[in-house]
Protein backbone atom coordinates (compact mmCIF):
# COMPACT_ATOMS: atom_id res chain seq x y z
CA UNK A 1 0.00 0.00 0.00
CA UNK A 2 2.95 2.14 1.01
CA UNK A 3 4.01 2.33 -2.65
CA UNK A 4 0.65 3.33 -4.38
CA UNK A 5 0.68 6.38 -1.68
CA UNK A 6 4.52 7.21 -3.41
CA UNK A 7 3.42 7.37 -6.78
CA UNK A 8 0.07 8.89 -6.16
CA UNK A 9 1.69 11.61 -4.14
CA UNK A 10 3.95 12.16 -6.71
CA UNK A 11 1.76 12.72 -9.57
CA UNK A 12 -0.43 15.23 -7.07
CA UNK A 13 2.64 17.24 -6.14
CA UNK A 14 3.16 17.54 -10.28
CA UNK A 15 0.50 18.24 -11.53
CA UNK A 16 -0.50 20.79 -8.25
CA UNK A 17 2.56 22.29 -9.18
CA UNK A 18 1.29 22.81 -12.95
CA UNK A 19 -1.98 23.89 -12.13
CA UNK A 20 -0.68 26.37 -9.26
CA UNK A 21 1.24 27.33 -12.38
CA UNK A 22 -1.35 28.08 -14.93
CA UNK A 23 -3.08 29.54 -12.29
CA UNK A 24 -0.82 32.02 -11.24
CA UNK A 25 -0.51 32.96 -15.02
CA UNK A 26 -4.47 33.43 -15.49
CA UNK A 27 -4.22 35.33 -12.70
CA UNK A 28 -1.51 37.84 -13.53
CA UNK A 29 -2.61 38.25 -16.89
CA UNK A 30 -6.43 39.07 -15.74
CA UNK A 31 -4.62 41.74 -13.14
CA UNK A 32 -2.64 43.34 -16.25
CA UNK A 33 -5.18 43.54 -18.50
CA UNK A 34 -7.46 44.82 -16.22
CA UNK A 35 -4.69 47.88 -15.39
CA UNK A 36 -4.74 47.99 -19.23
CA UNK A 37 -8.39 48.70 -20.13
CA UNK A 38 -8.58 51.00 -16.93
CA UNK A 39 -5.79 53.16 -18.84
CA UNK A 40 -7.68 53.28 -21.90
CA UNK A 41 -5.38 50.66 -23.46
CA UNK A 42 -5.83 47.82 -25.73
CA UNK A 43 -4.69 44.92 -24.39
CA UNK A 44 -3.14 43.70 -27.37
CA UNK A 45 1.29 45.58 -27.80
CA UNK A 46 0.95 44.21 -31.04
CA UNK A 47 -2.35 46.20 -31.87
CA UNK A 48 -2.15 49.07 -35.04
CA UNK A 49 -5.21 50.96 -35.50
CA UNK A 50 -7.95 49.03 -33.02
CA UNK A 51 -10.64 50.72 -31.03
CA UNK A 52 -8.72 51.72 -28.13
CA UNK A 53 -5.27 53.30 -27.71
CA UNK A 54 -2.60 51.64 -28.61
CA UNK A 55 0.50 50.75 -26.39
CA UNK A 56 4.12 52.27 -26.71
CA UNK B 1 4.30 37.55 -32.51
CA UNK B 2 1.00 38.91 -31.77
CA UNK B 3 -0.87 38.32 -27.90
CA UNK B 4 -3.78 36.96 -30.38
CA UNK B 5 -1.60 34.32 -31.91
CA UNK B 6 0.15 33.38 -28.05
CA UNK B 7 -3.31 33.09 -26.73
CA UNK B 8 -4.45 30.79 -29.76
CA UNK B 9 -0.89 28.74 -29.70
CA UNK B 10 -1.13 28.17 -26.03
CA UNK B 11 -4.81 26.89 -26.40
CA UNK B 12 -4.04 24.90 -29.55
CA UNK B 13 -0.78 23.29 -27.61
CA UNK B 14 -2.63 23.15 -24.14
CA UNK B 15 -5.42 21.02 -25.57
CA UNK B 16 -2.98 18.72 -27.48
CA UNK B 17 -1.20 18.07 -24.11
CA UNK B 18 -4.40 17.76 -22.13
CA UNK B 19 -5.23 14.85 -24.37
CA UNK B 20 -2.08 13.25 -24.46
CA UNK B 21 -2.28 13.68 -20.41
CA UNK B 22 -5.55 11.67 -20.03
CA UNK B 23 -3.46 9.20 -22.66
CA UNK B 24 -0.65 8.50 -20.56
CA UNK B 25 -2.24 8.40 -17.13
CA UNK B 26 -4.64 5.59 -19.07
CA UNK B 27 -1.17 4.18 -19.84
CA UNK B 28 0.53 4.46 -16.60
CA UNK B 29 -2.34 3.32 -14.03
CA UNK B 30 -3.81 0.65 -16.51
CA UNK B 31 -2.28 -0.56 -19.68
CA UNK B 32 2.14 -0.70 -18.76
CA UNK B 33 3.68 -3.42 -17.24
CA UNK B 34 4.91 -3.16 -13.34
CA UNK B 35 8.80 -3.72 -13.26
CA UNK B 36 9.78 -6.85 -11.61
CA UNK B 37 12.48 -5.43 -9.09
CA UNK B 38 10.99 -2.15 -7.77
CA UNK B 39 7.24 -3.06 -8.68
CA UNK B 40 4.59 -0.45 -8.49
CA UNK B 41 6.86 2.70 -7.00
CA UNK B 42 8.83 2.60 -10.83
CA UNK B 43 5.44 4.68 -12.26
CA UNK B 44 6.95 7.32 -10.49
CA UNK B 45 9.72 7.20 -14.12
CA UNK B 46 6.71 8.63 -15.91
CA UNK B 47 6.67 11.88 -14.88
CA UNK B 48 10.19 12.20 -13.45
CA UNK B 49 11.90 11.49 -16.63
CA UNK B 50 9.60 14.18 -18.61
CA UNK B 51 10.11 16.28 -15.83
CA UNK B 52 13.71 16.47 -15.99
CA UNK B 53 13.29 16.30 -19.53
CA UNK B 54 10.85 19.68 -19.79
CA UNK B 55 13.16 21.47 -17.14
CA UNK B 56 16.57 20.93 -19.18
CA UNK B 57 14.57 22.02 -22.17
CA UNK B 58 13.44 24.98 -20.67
CA UNK B 59 16.62 26.11 -19.36
CA UNK B 60 17.88 25.83 -22.61
CA UNK B 61 15.54 27.91 -23.79
CA UNK B 62 16.83 30.42 -20.86
CA UNK B 63 20.48 30.43 -22.45
CA UNK B 64 20.20 30.78 -25.43
CA UNK B 65 17.71 33.95 -25.17
CA UNK B 66 19.86 35.18 -22.26
CA UNK B 67 22.90 34.82 -24.67
CA UNK B 68 21.69 36.45 -27.73
CA UNK B 69 19.34 39.28 -25.54
CA UNK B 70 22.85 39.96 -23.87
CA UNK B 71 24.09 40.29 -27.14
CA UNK B 72 21.50 42.30 -29.30
CA UNK B 73 19.54 44.25 -26.20
CA UNK B 74 15.86 42.74 -27.48
CA UNK B 75 13.94 43.25 -24.71
CA UNK B 76 11.33 40.20 -25.59
CA UNK B 77 14.29 37.86 -25.76
CA UNK B 78 14.32 38.81 -21.80
CA UNK B 79 10.70 38.18 -21.23
CA UNK B 80 11.23 34.86 -23.11
CA UNK B 81 13.77 33.79 -20.85
CA UNK B 82 12.05 34.72 -17.74
CA UNK B 83 9.05 32.97 -18.70
CA UNK B 84 11.15 30.17 -19.56
CA UNK B 85 12.74 30.37 -16.28
CA UNK B 86 10.05 29.66 -14.56
CA UNK B 87 8.73 27.03 -16.08
CA UNK B 88 11.78 25.35 -15.45
CA UNK B 89 11.93 25.90 -11.88
CA UNK B 90 8.43 24.66 -11.71
CA UNK B 91 9.23 20.96 -13.51
CA UNK B 92 12.71 20.91 -11.36
CA UNK B 93 10.42 21.20 -8.65
CA UNK B 94 8.79 18.21 -9.87
CA UNK B 95 11.87 16.61 -10.14
CA UNK B 96 13.27 17.09 -6.92
CA UNK B 97 10.02 16.34 -4.94
CA UNK B 98 9.08 12.97 -7.21
CA UNK B 99 12.71 11.66 -6.35
CA UNK B 100 12.68 11.31 -3.21
CA UNK B 101 9.46 9.72 -2.90
CA UNK B 102 10.69 7.09 -5.31
CA UNK B 103 13.92 7.07 -3.68
CA UNK B 104 12.52 6.19 -0.32
CA UNK B 105 11.35 2.60 -1.55
CA UNK B 106 13.66 1.70 -4.25
CA UNK B 107 17.40 3.07 -2.13
CA UNK B 108 15.75 2.62 1.00
CA UNK B 109 16.30 6.54 1.60
CA UNK B 110 14.62 9.88 0.86
CA UNK B 111 17.87 11.68 0.07
CA UNK B 112 21.48 11.40 -0.58
CA UNK B 113 24.38 13.48 -1.55
CA UNK B 114 25.49 11.58 -5.11
CA UNK B 115 25.99 13.28 -7.92
CA UNK B 116 23.18 13.46 -9.81
CA UNK B 117 20.87 14.47 -7.20
CA UNK B 118 23.72 16.98 -5.91
CA UNK B 119 24.50 18.69 -8.98
CA UNK B 120 19.89 19.03 -9.66
CA UNK B 121 19.33 20.79 -6.63
CA UNK B 122 22.37 22.96 -7.54
CA UNK B 123 20.84 23.57 -10.62
CA UNK B 124 17.18 24.43 -8.65
CA UNK B 125 19.19 26.91 -6.13
CA UNK B 126 21.18 28.76 -9.60
CA UNK B 127 17.58 29.29 -10.91
CA UNK B 128 16.67 30.50 -7.75
CA UNK B 129 19.51 33.14 -7.93
CA UNK B 130 18.58 33.81 -11.55
CA UNK B 131 15.66 35.66 -10.16
CA UNK B 132 16.94 37.12 -7.08
CA UNK B 133 19.59 38.91 -8.68
CA UNK B 134 17.05 40.20 -11.37
CA UNK B 135 15.13 42.16 -8.40
CA UNK B 136 18.17 42.93 -6.65
CA UNK B 137 19.32 45.77 -8.03
CA UNK B 138 17.30 49.58 -8.24
CA UNK B 139 17.92 49.38 -12.27
CA UNK B 140 16.13 47.00 -13.93
CA UNK B 141 18.17 46.48 -16.80
CA UNK B 142 21.69 45.77 -14.84
CA UNK B 143 19.07 42.66 -13.08
CA UNK B 144 17.99 41.76 -16.09
CA UNK B 145 21.99 41.78 -17.52
CA UNK B 146 22.88 40.02 -14.50
CA UNK B 147 20.29 37.41 -14.57
CA UNK B 148 21.29 36.36 -18.46
CA UNK B 149 24.59 35.68 -17.76
CA UNK B 150 23.60 33.43 -14.28
CA UNK B 151 21.17 31.69 -16.88
CA UNK B 152 23.74 30.74 -18.78
CA UNK B 153 25.67 29.76 -16.05
CA UNK B 154 23.41 27.37 -15.04
CA UNK B 155 22.59 25.86 -17.77
CA UNK B 156 26.54 24.67 -18.02
CA UNK B 157 24.90 22.09 -15.38
CA UNK B 158 22.93 20.50 -17.47
CA UNK B 159 25.50 17.88 -19.60
CA UNK B 160 27.11 17.64 -16.11
CA UNK B 161 23.59 16.13 -14.60
CA UNK B 162 23.14 14.03 -17.80
CA UNK B 163 26.86 12.49 -17.67
CA UNK B 164 27.51 12.47 -13.78
CA UNK B 165 26.09 8.83 -13.58
CA UNK B 166 28.57 7.85 -16.23
CA UNK B 167 31.41 9.95 -14.91
CA UNK B 168 31.00 9.43 -11.07
CA UNK B 169 29.62 6.32 -8.75
CA UNK B 170 26.23 6.93 -8.74
CA UNK B 171 23.00 5.36 -7.28
CA UNK B 172 21.19 6.35 -10.24
CA UNK B 173 21.43 3.69 -13.33
CA UNK B 174 22.94 4.33 -16.39
CA UNK B 175 20.23 6.33 -19.27
CA UNK B 176 17.73 3.64 -20.01
CA UNK B 177 16.25 5.88 -23.07
CA UNK B 178 18.89 8.63 -23.79
CA UNK B 179 21.54 5.84 -25.10
CA UNK B 180 23.60 5.91 -28.01
CA UNK B 181 23.14 2.34 -28.75
CA UNK B 182 19.47 3.11 -28.23
CA UNK B 183 16.78 2.90 -25.42
CA UNK B 184 16.77 -0.22 -23.00
CA UNK B 185 13.08 -0.62 -22.12
CA UNK B 186 9.92 -2.65 -22.66
CA UNK B 187 8.38 -1.56 -25.78
CA UNK B 188 5.42 -1.04 -23.65
CA UNK B 189 7.34 1.06 -21.01
CA UNK B 190 8.78 2.87 -23.50
CA UNK B 191 5.84 4.33 -25.58
CA UNK B 192 4.06 5.42 -22.49
CA UNK B 193 7.47 7.44 -21.61
CA UNK B 194 7.23 9.16 -24.72
CA UNK B 195 4.11 9.75 -24.39
CA UNK B 196 4.54 11.18 -20.98
CA UNK B 197 7.04 13.23 -22.60
CA UNK B 198 4.83 14.49 -25.28
CA UNK B 199 2.43 15.67 -22.72
CA UNK B 200 4.52 17.23 -20.73
CA UNK B 201 6.26 18.93 -23.40
CA UNK B 202 3.00 20.11 -25.17
CA UNK B 203 1.87 21.70 -21.58
CA UNK B 204 4.73 23.31 -21.10
CA UNK B 205 4.86 25.18 -24.03
CA UNK B 206 1.33 25.81 -23.66
CA UNK B 207 1.96 27.79 -20.34
CA UNK B 208 5.12 29.04 -21.92
CA UNK B 209 3.57 30.70 -24.27
CA UNK B 210 1.12 32.62 -21.85
CA UNK B 211 3.39 33.67 -19.31
CA UNK B 212 5.87 35.03 -22.06
CA UNK B 213 2.56 37.34 -23.51
CA UNK B 214 2.02 38.20 -19.99
CA UNK B 215 5.29 39.50 -19.31
CA UNK B 216 5.24 41.22 -22.57
CA UNK B 217 1.94 42.65 -21.74
CA UNK B 218 3.31 44.05 -18.10
CA UNK B 219 6.38 45.43 -20.12
CA UNK B 220 3.88 47.38 -22.41
CA UNK B 221 1.38 48.56 -19.36
CA UNK B 222 4.51 49.61 -17.51
CA UNK B 223 6.02 51.69 -20.40
CA UNK B 224 2.23 53.14 -21.10
CA UNK B 225 2.04 54.54 -17.34
CA UNK B 226 5.33 56.22 -17.35
CA UNK B 227 4.71 57.66 -21.02
CA UNK B 228 1.25 59.43 -19.31
CA UNK B 229 3.34 60.30 -16.12
CA UNK B 230 6.21 62.18 -17.83
CA UNK B 231 5.14 65.98 -18.62
CA UNK B 232 4.53 66.70 -22.11
CA UNK B 233 7.22 68.56 -23.95
CA UNK B 234 7.04 72.43 -23.99
CA UNK B 235 8.22 74.08 -27.05
CA UNK B 236 9.44 77.54 -27.07
CA UNK B 237 7.43 80.29 -27.70
CA UNK B 238 4.12 78.89 -28.14
CA UNK B 239 0.96 79.52 -26.28
CA UNK B 240 -0.77 76.85 -24.08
Amino acid sequence: MQQFWHVFIAYAVAWGLVFGWAVAIFRRMGRVEARLREAGLDTDPDAKGAAGRTLP
Amino acid sequence: MSLGFVKWGALVLGLAGLALTVLFHWQVFFWVPTEASMGIVQRIFYIHLPAAWVAFFAFGIVAICSAVYLWLGIEKLDHAAQAAAEGGMIFTTIVLTSGPLWAKLAWGTWWTWEPRLTLTLLLWFIYLGYFMVRNSTDVPEKGKKFAAVVGIVGALNIPLIHLSVLWFRSLHPQPVVARTDGPQLHPDMLTTVLTALAAWTLVFLSLYLLRYGTARLEAAADRAVAATRSPAPVREGVAP
